[in-house]
């Protein structure tokens, strides 16, 4: 493939597509651009975006976090509870930190305890959703309805110029995410170290910082998105959005960032989050029961990861063996390396 | 026992192999005689790696025939070089470190029990211990491969060959990590195995093994053949002539230094076990070499400097200061740049523009006007001076550094090391895999560096290149500094007796 | 006992828990207790034996829990479709080992991570199994199914029956066959073990079959024991199986593994579950404990990895530079 041509389908494409398929919507859906649909197809994919922004910087660095879903669950309830006991500024403090907690339990246990970034997230996918669960052993935390003036309700509810005010969130975090990442020296240190962490080392860069950078930064946005998610659901416990970390690295995946490190793309995630909101409004509309959504879903991970997988077949040996268990870049050498 | 009338067991016609832009062999011939221990020397980039790997069924030659035993020999892939009974030893073993010594000797080929489909163990590990015996050493065949010596791990490979009745075995520097006990012990095996009637093909850098064990010996240079002869009838300074065989000052034009205030000094710095008590000096605007064999200590007399690898004892002073970098970040803000000798691995960060790899070590210095944020255009300056001056050729800032020659990537990653401010530069084979119009840019640029103040430490295994542009040149020898070669003494006989021989020449102190 | 405590490390941790459980409770040494717990630790063994494989081979498989309920929904639609119990047995079996070759092919042919490829599996098995159950529970009234975990063969429990037989099997396959042993090359060197021309292909694709037929196996076990199926059993169960492997002492990364390890992991395991029960704490508990257990596990792991490499690696680097 022409190089500029492939670099330009690496951020572009995933938008191309959405674009091809917003096209076709109003065909499959009449009312699909009516201003209720849309601004409800924009809602729904603001939680996913505000965490696969995140996610983009933790795949770009070479790892990922499998425990977003337990981490918004947890955000969700505990900002429920902040804001029974002191009102919105304790709810929006209380997720954020709740968030920011849980991010660095993950550095933590990947650079001081030296576990695999991966079982280390899996492991606490299970631990921060059991946390919630026991927080809800008396039932899911509920925003009551009378509540249904105050401020904190608004985040979800709210529209600014037509836009919700939770897409209108999620622009500002890929605003902040875009400079983050391209115009600071750390997210050009996070592409430097997903790209060679060997490499990245002689540059001064430290594994350690760059590791709790980039948790911290997961857990945040998904303290955001839990101020999204719960201002508009209302309820949360222990379950709340099951599988939810395979949506978010399927987007990050789909919008063209690679799994072996280096390269990340926030337009690509952007727009990849807009295909998945408006492919499942399509298959709601069309009366497609939610479990074949998930087919759906799984089929477009396993395509996306093929093409990932075919593109960067001819890609430094190891690169694979650092995706599964994010070990450093050095390749183990052969017969000497336990 | 290599009498020109026996009839060669093995023999290599006119062998050449070519890679894009390389002739790495070009018309090898020798031959090897049943029962002969046939040594292959010569200088790094001489082609004896990409031999053995025609040899073991890695690499295809585009021209030239290699016969067994009178029969055509053209392995096509590693398991057809067993079947032939021609066994290679890579210097990174193939082994599995979690598995029995006797597994590991019989993987892929373990007899079973026909009805419970067992491995017989017991037959397994009696027969590796026969194995042992006959190379006259005492290893456990049911301990794990990882609690071995690498001495031990060798002799498990070597026992591999044996048990697939390798009749060729050939082994890659093969006492590069060994004790000098271990390195007596493993040539007692060579002497066994020649006993045995079986061939040994013996790469190594160190000649004073080569005239303890082998009968003949072949000479490579630049991948042709120079000369076959029994060592008999040769003598060690012949072999390093031969070895060498070229004008070395034409290439490498280096004036007189013009020696400053000393920069870097290290007194009796240790690190683990890699580096033992290495004391010495850079001064300003001078480039000091450290020659040696591989596995000497090199790289980790560099990552110390660097930052990259800790000190476990003595002291170093930079600029007459104590001098105790936590991390490589310290070194860089220090002024320190640092080439990696694996450019690939190591060096380039493969996914990131040529802009982005230059900036990277200056990260802190290319923000705009908006305090924190970088700055596209400080970062396109950078990026304009060091093309200019390093004649990067690139299509443009945007371009992928992988999509770049190895010249000019290497001169990217000068770049890189020279931004944080020139003070010392470590450059570790600073012309590795370059082509030679580019190698000639690169000394260039050194000697330059050099005369705007800079000192200068370069690690090379090119011999011809580490005394041709060093003005000084210590010699490392397992993780010691074996010699200190100034003036008139920097000779490749001399770097090449420090390094392999285990002697130790000292210049005088030159008065400052 | 030295050498016991280093070939089982996990003796150690399993008394002081029965000991504490003894203590803290009433009902925990009773006799009906106890064979709670090892039928429990029996049915999460039993595709813990197969998980070790894959684990041996550096390698995971996370597809297993959903594998978990598609057998389970496949076996009993098929029983109340009237089909005989053996064809039921079999067809679970069957999807097992069919999905366990999608993920094999998958990650040899496609080349895909392992891990990110059985995530995907993971969901859309899961999504079939939804769709195939409606959502509902496929309640059934078999009593030939109900004697996988009820029945009593001279009057040992059947699960325990079972697992002794698995885990002969399974430490005779990894221990003395080629077949374990190449699982644990692959996983030891992979490198090495394409140059010497191991079938390292056809090896992976036949651990990824091994542990979905094991997870339609434990499908059947869980359907036997509910008497049904349903589109939402068997989640998590993937954290459940890797736990086991991974506290029993298997390398993560590959090259070692130890069978007896998987039992002794998931009668810990089930031990503690059942502990937590007896002493009324939350079900929310068991899970975060299942997550503590195998965080400290590869912590421990990775703390004597870093100590054994810093004194480990200078001889080791010297001898490949």
């Amino acid at each position: 493939m022409n190089t500029s041509l492939g670099k330009l389908w690496d951020t572009w494409g995933i938008t191309a597509i959405l674009l091809l398929l917003l096209a076709v919507a109003p065909v499959v859906t009449p009312d699909f651009f009516s201003l209720d649909n849309a601004q409800s197809v924009l809602r729904e994919s603001a939680y996913l975006g505000i965490v696969a922004a995140g996610m983009t910087f933790a795949i770009a660095s070479g790892a990922f976090d499998l425990s977003v879903g337990g981490q918004l669950a947890l955000c969700s309830v505990v900002s429920l509870m902040g804001y029974a006991a002191g009102g919105t500024a304790l709810a929006v403090a209380a997720a954020l930190a709740t968030g920011l907690a849980c991010g660095l339990v993950n550095a933590g246990l990947i650079t001081r305890l030296r576990v695999p970034p991966f079982v280390a997230t899996l492991g606490t996918l299970f631990v921060f959703r059991g946390v919630a669960y026991i927080l809800t052993q008396d039932g899911p935390k509920t925003l009551p309805y009378d509540q249904i003036g105050s401020p904190f309700v608004k985040i979800g509810g709210l529209n600014v110029a037509g836009l919700p005010l939770p897409f209108v969130i999620m622009l500002a975090v890929y605003g902040g995410a875009w400079v983050l990442l391209r115009r600071t020296a750390t997210g050009r240190r996070v592409l430097a170290y997903g790209s060679s962490p060997e490499a990245a080392r002689f540059c001064g860069i430290s594994a350690t910082r760059l590791r709790f950078f980039v948790f911290a930064l997961v857990g945040l946005s998904v303290g955001i998105a839990a101020l999204t998610y719960i201002t508009r659901v209302w309820t949360a416990d222990g379950s709340a959005q099951d599988g939810f970390e395979l949506k978010v690295i399927a987007a990050v995946v789909l919008g063209g960032t690679s799994l072996k490190g280096g390269k990340g793309t926030l337009i690509g995630t952007f727009s990849a989050v807009l295909l998945v909101s408006v492919l499942n409004d399509m298959l709601v509309s069309q009366g497609v029961p939610s479990a074949y959504q998930r087919i759906v879903l799984g089929g477009v991970l396993i395509v996306a990861l093929t093409i990932d997988g075919l593109r960067t077949r001819f890609a430094a040996p190891g690169s694979l063996r650092r995706a599964v268990t994010g070990q450093g870049g050095r390749t183990p050498r052969p017969g000497l390396a336990r | 026992m290599a009498d020109t009338g026996t009839p060669a067991l093995l023999r290599v016609d006119g062998l050449t192999v070519e890679f894009p832009g390389v002739r790495a062999l070009d018309g090898v011939h020798f031959d090897v005689a049943a029962g002969e221990v046939h040594a292959l020397v010569g200088e790094n980039g001489a082609g004896k790696s990409t031999l053995l790997k025609v040899l073991g069924g890695l690499h295809r030659p585009s021209a030239g025939a290699v016969t067994l035993d009178g029969a055509a020999y053209r392995p096509r892939r590693p398991a057809d070089a067993v079947h032939a009974g021609i066994a290679v030893i890579y210097q990174e073993f193939n082994l599995y470190p979690d598995l029995t010594v006797a597994e590991n000797v019989f993987s892929g080929r373990e007899p079973v029990h026909p009805l419970t489909r067992g491995i017989r163990y017991a037959e397994i590990n009696r027969r590796a211990a026969e194995l042992f015996a006959v190379l006259g050493v005492a290893i456990d065949p049911t301990a794990p491969v990882s609690s071995l010596t690498v001495s031990e791990q060798q002799l498990v490979e070597i026992a591999k060959a044996l048990s697939v009745d390798g009749r060729i075995i050939v082994m890659d520097e093969p006492t590069a990590a060994l004790s000098a006990d271990e390195v007596t012990r493993l040539l007692d095996v060579v002497r066994r195995l020649r006993a045995e009637g079986r061939s040994v093909i013996y790469v190594s850098h160190r000649l004073d093994e080569v005239f303890a064990v082998a009968d003949r010996v072949t000479v490579l240079r630049d991948g042709r053949h120079v000369r076959t002869v029994p060592l008999a009838e040769t003598s060690t300074d012949e072999l390093v002539r031969w070895m060498v065989g070229r004008d070395v000052e034409a290439l490498f034009p280096r004036g007189d230094a013009v020696a400053g205030d000393v920069v870097l000094e290290l007194d009796r710095v240790s690190a683990g076990r890699q580096l033992r008590e290495v004391s010495l000096t850079v001064r300003a605007g001078e480039i000091v070499g450290i020659g040696g064999v591989a596995g000497a200590g090199q790289p980790e007399l560099s990552q110390v400097v660097f930052g990259a690898l800790p000190v476990t004892g003595g002291r170093m002073l930079l600029g007459g200061a104590p001098y105790r970098p936590d991390g490589p970040a310290d070194a860089m803000r220090a002024g320190i740049g640092f080439l990696h000798e694996d450019r690939k691995a190591a060096g380039i960060l493969p996914d990131l523009s040529v802009r982005d790899n230059l900036t990277v070590s200056v990260l802190d210095k290319v923000r705009g006007a908006l305090g924190r944020l970088l700055s596209p255009a400080a970062e396109s300056g950078v990026f304009a001076t060091y093309r200019d001056r390093l004649a990067v050729r690139a299509t443009g800032p945007d371009q992928l550094i992988g999509q770049l020659s190895g010249g000019n990537q290497q001169k990217v990653l000068f770049g890189r090391a020279l931004a944080p401010g020139g003070r010392l530069l470590i450059l570790n084979e600073p012309t590795r895999g370059v082509d030679i119009g580019a190698k000639v840019e690169i000394h260039q640029l050194i000697n330059e560096i050099t005369a705007e103040g800079a000192g200068v430490i370069m690690i090379s295994s090119d011999l011809p290149e580490l005394l041709g542009i060093s003005d000084r040149v210590y010699v490392l020898a397992g993780g010691r500094v074996a010699g200190h070669l100034t003036g008139a003494d920097r000779t490749e006989e001399n770097v090449m007796t420090c390094a392999s021989t285990g002697r130790r020449i000292f210049s005088p102190e030159p008065v400052s | 006992m030295t050498a016991l405590l280093r070939r089982a490390p996990l003796v150690l941790p399993l008394l002081t828990v029965v000991i504490v459980l003894a203590v803290a409770t009433d009902s925990f040494l009773t006799g009906g207790n106890i064979e709670n717990v090892l039928v429990a630790a029996g049915i999460v063994a039993l595709p813990g034996l197969a998980m070790t494989f894959c684990l041996a081979m550096g390698e995971f498989d996370l597809s297993i829990g959903s594998t978990v309920s598609l057998a389970g929904v496949v076996c009993c639609s098929a029983l109340i479709a009237g089909q005989p119990l053996a064809v039921a047995l079999a067809l679970a079996l069957g999807v097992g080992a069919v999905i366990g070759l999608a993920n094999g092919l998958v990650v040899t042919k496609l080349g895909v991570t392992p891990f990110i490829a059985t995530l995907a599996t993971l969901v859309i098995v899961r999504g079939v199994s939804l769709a195939y159950s409606g959502g509902h529970d496929q309640i059934i009234s078999s009593a030939g199914l109900k004697y996988l975990v009820g029945g009593r063969p001279l009057g040992v429990p059947m699960p325990i029956v079972l697992v002794v037989a698995a885990t002969a099997a399974a430490w005779w396959a990894m221990n003395r066959t080629r077949f374990g042993r190449w699982v644990c090359a692959i996983g030891s060197n992979r490198e090495a073990a394409r140059v010497s021309g191991l079938p390292v292909d056809r090896i992976r694709i036949a651990v990824y079959v091994l542990v979905g037929t094991a997870g339609g196996a434990w499908g059947l076990l869980i359907s036997s024991q509910l008497q049904k199926g349903n589109g939402q059993l068997g989640l998590g169960f993937e954290l459940d199986a890797i736990t086991v492997v991974v506290i029993g002492g298997t390398a993560l990364l590959g090259g070692r593994a130890s069978i007896v390890g998987t039992v002794l992991g998931a009668v810990l395991i089930e031990t503690i579950r059942n502990g937590l029960n007896l002493l009324n704490t939350p079900p929310a508990y068991q899970r975060i404990s299942v997550g503590l257990l195998l965080i400290a596990a590869l912590a421990l792991k990775g703390l004597r990895r870093a100590d054994a490499t810093a004194i480990a690696t200078p001889a080791r680097e010297a001898a490949t530079s």
